[in-house]
């Protein structure tokens, strides 16, 4: 049974194709349009899907939507009145593209992707808890999903027991943490959607001292729910997300290309702070409701790799499941595993191990784009190439290294990656100056092999989507300098061999030399630009950057080759939908 | 000719976008706005608000978990 699942108008728009009970493709639209966290309808992502499956847009059995249309227009009206007369920049803002697309799913289905049959809804959150249970490695455990806002739930409570995934007791839009978050993020001077892991690695240079003040915005009763004080917020109204009570609190915004001072750092301690203990509060709420040890969380505050590890320190639950694309992208793949599994019966086969579910490029297809383009390269048997990227490494080159599948989800792999010597203290400025052009304050994290992570890190088992984060052992930290956090802190993906045999047998190759079988990973992508998917994407980003080496599958590609008339790929804007913060 | 249909047809779209927006606009003063009153006059609010317990949790009503339920947009 072929069903493709779709995710879009928001943000990371995707698709997904789901048969038989095994995710055979996923990928967001943003890697095809080139256009980041692109929400548009996920035509290119959804024709790839269809191709890896080998199946045509007419032999589906189920289109499925991630989320219920008219119930969240219907928000968006019942928003528009309770906000009257404030809300009309935003009505007027919001309305054209619902009234041109959104509320037309299938139609856009039938235009896109000549598909004929019905579409099916599946509400929003629901994709969320069945995204992250059904592809769990649990038997049954508890759900909280937690994001900006679906329909009108914006926070959820629920159980996962078999096939079946019930939520239970949920919050209600406009009192949702992810905007709050995204509130803040705002507010600092970032982009929305993107600015969220800003904030979080600048809390690590900040006290909480404005803890309290976060406290009177969002207030949280001692059953774990919670409540924002809806003087503080504009989200629900206007295109700005705080009041000018939010500004009486915390003081003016910080523009944009400002500079970033030490109330912004203690205001980003604060909001990471209070974001722990709400998200908690909810675990503890979701234990009491089920009484079991097992979590699955979902939705985009699963992004917040320090409210993960709270929730592993400070509650009952012993083991934590977040999907590699917790955010909306895994709505795709939860709409489908709904439909596939609770709705239709049939069994789970098995947890998803990897997110290596995107386009993959053979030998072949690499060797005649740098044939094409006249690259000069030299190809190796994978032992060799191997142990020449981990000599790069070792002597503190920065490689781009691309095989296999595109990852699905926010984070690279390990087949999409440029990877670094982390033992190397000058890398995170090399990376920032040379590549990535980020703040100094946000942490490069490391891919280390999976029976190794105990040794060197701790308060972390398995992490292999990168959504946990570990303390580095005391004597790792000095081992570890570029990627030990400044509060020693490092967010991990652990890689076994099975997972990833390549990359595994890169990190024992880079251990023979330098120690420790641990990388420097950050993805491979500039700033403003999604993560490369085909060759050409990662020639064009390495030409224009300061990447020593580029690992194209067997081919390696020197900097000499690099292409200064390459188009430079971080010119493309941010996707940031209408400027409408409900939807 | 090329750029003054190029032109037209930027202007085209413009104009369509501003008078779009107008339109919402009146429907926001002239349909949204009455809503709010009688919403108002009846102290009804489309927002959730706490509960006389403290909680801010709603219960969620058991979901049939069917293909009839699947087919509903809304």
């Amino acid at each position: 049974m072929n069903i493709l699942g779709l995710s879009c108008f928001y943000h990371d728009a995707a698709a997904c194709l789901y048969r038989d009970g095994v995710v055979v493709a996923a990928a967001e639209e943003e890697r095809f349009s080139r256009r980041k966290h692109d929400p548009s309808f996920p035509a290119e992502a959804a024709r790839y899907c269809l191709w890896e499956g080998s199946v045509g847009a007419r032999e589906l059995d189920y289109v499925v939507f991630y989320e219920k249309p008219l119930l969240k227009f219907a928000r968006l009206l019942a928003s528009a009145v309770e906000t009257f007369p404030r809300g009309a920049v935003q009505f007027a803002t919001a309305m054209p593209a619902w009234l041109r697309e959104r509320l037309w799913v299938p139609s856009a289905v039938r235009r896109h992707l000549g598909y004929r049959g019905e579409v099916l809804y599946c509400e929003h959150h629901l994709s969320h808890a069945a995204g992250a249970f059904l592809l769990s490695p649990f038997g049954e455990a508890a759900i909280v999903t937690a994001d900006g806002i679906g329909e009108w739930a914006s926070t959820t409570l629920g159980v996962g027991r078999g096939t079946r995934v019930d939520l239970l007791e949920e919050l209600r839009f406009p009192h949702s943490l992810g905007l709050l978050y995204s509130a803040f993020t705002a507010w600092l001077g970032f982009e929305v959607n993107e600015g969220e892991y800003r904030l979080m690695g600048m809390a690590a240079y900040g006290q909480p001292r404005h803890a309290d003040k976060v406290r009177k915005v969002i207030g949280q009763a001692p059953d774990g729910s919670f409540a924002l004080d809806l003087r503080y917020v504009g989200y629900h109204h206007s295109l700005r997300a705080w009041s000018r009570a939010f500004e009486e609190l915390f003081g003016p915004p910080r523009p944009a290309d400002g500079p970033i001072e030490q109330r912004h750092r203690d205001v980003a301690a604060s909001v990471q702070t209070v974001t722990e203990e709400v998200m908690v509060g909810l675990a503890q709420a979701a234990h009491r409701a089920t009484g079991l040890d097992a979590l699955c969380l979902a939705g985009g505050v699963g992004l917040n790799v320090l409210a993960n590890r709270a929730i592993l320190r400070r509650t009952p639950f012993r083991r934590l499941y977040v999907p590699p694309c917790a955010g909306d992208s895994g709505g795709a793949v939860g709409a489908a595993a709904y439909l596939y599994h609770t709705v239709l019966g049939n069994p789970r086969t098995r947890a998803l191990e990897h997110a290596y579910l995107g386009p993959g490029y053979a030998d072949e297809q690499i060797m005649a784009f740098l044939e094409e383009r006249r690259i000069p390269y030299h190809q190796y048997p994978e032992g060799e190439l191997v142990e020449r990227v981990a000599d790069a490494i070792a002597a503190s080159k920065v490689v781009g290294w691309f095989q296999g599948r595109m990852e699905l989800g926010p984070r690279a792999l390990g087949n999409r990656s440029i990877l670094a010597n982390p033992r190397d203290p000058t890398m995170p400025a090399v990376l920032n100056a040379k590549i990535k052009h980020r703040e100094p304050f946000r942490p490069f994290a490391p891919s280390v092999a999976a029976e190794d992570a105990g040794r060197l890190f701790e308060g972390v088992g398995e992490s292999p989507f990168m959504l946990l984060v570990a303390d580095v052992r005391e004597e790792a930290r000095g081992l570890l300098p570029a990627v030990t956090h400044a509060d020693g802190t490092a967010r991990l993906q652990t890689v076994t061999e099975r997972q990833n045999p390549r990359y595994y047998r890169l990190l024992r190759a880079v251990e023979r030399r330098i120690g420790v079988p641990v990388v420097l990973n950050t993805s491979f992508n500039v700033r403003g630009e999604p993560i490369v998917r085909t060759p050409a994407d990662a020639f064009r980003c390495f030409s224009h950057t300061g990447m020593d080496l580029l690992a194209l599958g067997s081919f390696l590609v020197k900097a000499d080759a690099k292409r200064a008339d390459e188009p430079y790929p971080g010119r493309a804007r941010v996707g940031a939908g209408d400027g409408s913060w409900i939807g | 000719m090329r750029p003054v249909l190029a032109f037209w047809r930027w202007y085209g779209r413009r104009l369509a976008e501003r008078q779009a927006q107008l339109w919402l606009y009146l429907v926001y003063v002239g349909v949204v706005g009455p809503t709010w009153l009688v919403a108002r006059l009846a102290r009804r609010s489309l927002f959730p608000h706490a509960r006389v317990d403290g909680s801010h949790w709603i219960e969620r009503a058991p979901l049939q978990h069917s293909l009839a339920e699947m087919r509903r947009m809304g």
